[in-house]
């Protein structure tokens, strides 16, 4: 076969693509790049604060999406009666979009929002004001809650599928020379679900940091993320301000290049662990 | 544990319950928990609008061109990728990932240029074209697994056999990734419909999709007719990607008498 010399001739069309996409829109960027403009974006205060702010909300969400992720992968493990029932409930929050969440959060967390009744009923409060501000509040809530409801079932299930890939012979072992359930999860699966746990982590971790219509839409100023940033600079009128959002962009496109370059790495340490597992077991 | 699955379970589907209920209500004052008076007669209003019915076909058109595009852009790179070594295969896997982790707006925000520079700023083309860099990544991802998976040998016996490459083709590979070509297009087709900033920056508000019919009145706060359209945007999605697998199933049993 001739394809096995010539995989060149296969990947050209997507090559050429995504270098007369993603490659002119990055030149075109990396083009605008004067230190002045460089110099002026690092110096802005808003710029600094949008950085925070973005990392804040990114590591925050991160965290809590990849921790109760993971716990709850280890609970559905041992679920055995309606698993396919829930691991499908599961799915919905992964496959609905951004857009439609947002909808629901502002439904169920404002102040007069369904969680606001509830707190009515229970005569915890006498009108709206009262309920805690939880959307376009100060501690982006709204916008983590956005990403705790999708994330979350993401992390659970690709956990749960990779420690079913597991061999359970490990934990038997352990469980045999005396350990409880959970040492076996803390120092056996655990472990073993590194890779794993490291590549949801910069996945989620690179859409909390890059989304754009969640905290667009659900941000206060405060809370105003990098892209948002950008991007309104670039409906900007003004050609500085122009400059300002391709500096920023460069600079997002270099962070998002270290995720990617870490995100590569985990998976040849995945695709190490998956062989030394011994599937055949 | 079960009490711990069930929580979640519910969790991930209580929200879209309300959600329903928000869209079936006419009015909903404050203390009350559910709705005063639930009526569908606003939903029609809003579903029949020429408005609505441009969107969705917008949208559709948009998802199924983008879809095709992918397609055809990824099938033979992930072939290689999945099946042969070369020098360049980490680059390429690491091209392929990129638009994963930069950030949609971003990437958008550089293309804006460069489709003004080459006139397709405010087509269908363009928006189809951003919409393929980022369905790209999954699809990549699915169907290099798939040929990593089923490998040649198959196409090497037909060869042998005296078949020639289009029979290979239609006879042997397709069938063979199918399942793995209806999940890369599922991912895609959800990926480009779910778009919203990437279509409004480069469609420049010529073209109107569903998302961009239902981003207004988010930041309106006008939950009642947000909802209607978030519904309507979930369910053209599902019922497209229902009838494309239907499709799949009985093209498999009709010419190979199997199930995928």
């Amino acid at each position: 076969m001739n394809g096995r010399k010539q995989p060149y001739l296969y990947i050209a069309p997507l090559v050429i693509f995504m270098l007369l996409t993603l490659g002119l829109s990055l030149g075109h960027a990396i083009s605008g790049l004067t230190w002045e403009h460089l110099r002026a974006v690092l110096a802005n205060r808003d710029f600094t604060h949008s950085l925070t702010a973005t990392l804040g909300v990114a590591a925050v969400a991160t965290l809590f999406s990849n921790v109760i992720g993971a716990a709850l992968a280890f609970a559905l493990l041992n679920v055995q009666a309606g698993k396919e029932a829930v691991r499908r409930t599961l799915q919905l929050p992964v496959i609905m979009p951004h857009l439609v969440v947002t909808v629901i959060v502002f439904h169920l967390f404002a102040q007069t929002g369904v969680l606001a009744r509830l707190a009515w009923w229970a005569g915890l409060i006498d009108n709206p004001n009262q309920f805690p501000l939880l959307v376009f509040d100060h501690f982006a809530i709204g916008i983590m809650l956005v990403y705790l409801y999708k994330q979350i079932p993401f992390v659970a299930l690709l956990c749960t599928d990779a420690l079913r890939g597991i061999s359970h012979r490990f934990g038997e072992v352990a469980a045999n020379l005396g350990a409880n359930a959970w040492q076996v999860a803390a120092w056996i699966y655990l472990p073993l679900l590194w890779p794993t746990l490291m590549a949801t982590t910069l996945i989620t971790f690179a859409f909390a940091f890059g989304a754009f219509e969640v905290p667009f839409l659900l941000g206060t100023p405060a809370w105003r993320t990098l892209p948002v940033e950008a991007y309104l600079l670039h409906i900007n009128i003004d050609p500085t301000a122009q400059a300002r959002a391709m500096v920023i962009n460069v600079l997002i496109t270099g962070i998002s290049l270290i995720l990617a370059l870490v995100y590569s790495r985990a998976e040849r340490l995945l695709a190490h662990y998956r062989l030394g597992s011994g599937d055949g077991v | 544990m079960y009490l711990v699955a069930w929580t979640a379970a519910v969790a991930s589907a209580l929200p879209l319950a309300s959600l329903v209920v928000l869209a079936c209500s006419a009015q909903w004052p404050f203390p009350r928990l559910l709705p005063s008076v639930f009526t569908v007669d606003h939903i029609a209003r809003l579903l029949f609008t020429p408005r609505l019915a441009e969107a969705v076909r917008t949208s559709l058109a948009m998802a199924l061109c983008s879809t095709a595009l992918t397609l055809l852009l990824v099938f033979p790179a992930a072939k290689a990728a999945g099946l042969y070594s070369f020098r360049g295969k980490e680059a390429l896997k690491l091209l392929a990932l990129l638009p994963v982790m930069v950030p949609a707006a971003t990437v958008t925000m550089g293309l804006h240029y460069v489709m003004i520079r080459a006139s397709l700023a405010g087509t269908m083309l363009g928006v189809v074209i951003v919409h393929t860099v980022f369905a790209v990544p999954y699809a990549f991802r699915i169907l290099m697994h798939v040929f990593e998976l089923t490998g040649e040998r198959h196409e090497e016996q037909a060869a042998m056999l005296g078949a020639g490459p289009w029979l290979v083709f239609s006879a042997i590979t397709l069938p063979l990734v199918m399942p793995g070509m209806v999940a890369a297009a599922t991912m895609s087709f959800i990926i480009s419909f779910s778009q919203y900033i990437t279509t409004f920056m480069i469609g420049g508000g010529r073209l109107l999709t569903v998302p961009l019919l239902l981003v207004p009145h988010v930041q309106g706060g006008e939950l009642h007719v947000a909802s209607v359209y978030s519904l309507v945007f979930i369910l053209t999605a599902l019922v497209a990607l229902i009838l494309l697998q239907a499709l799949v199933r009985r093209y498999y049993r009709e010419t190979y008498f199997l199930n995928p």
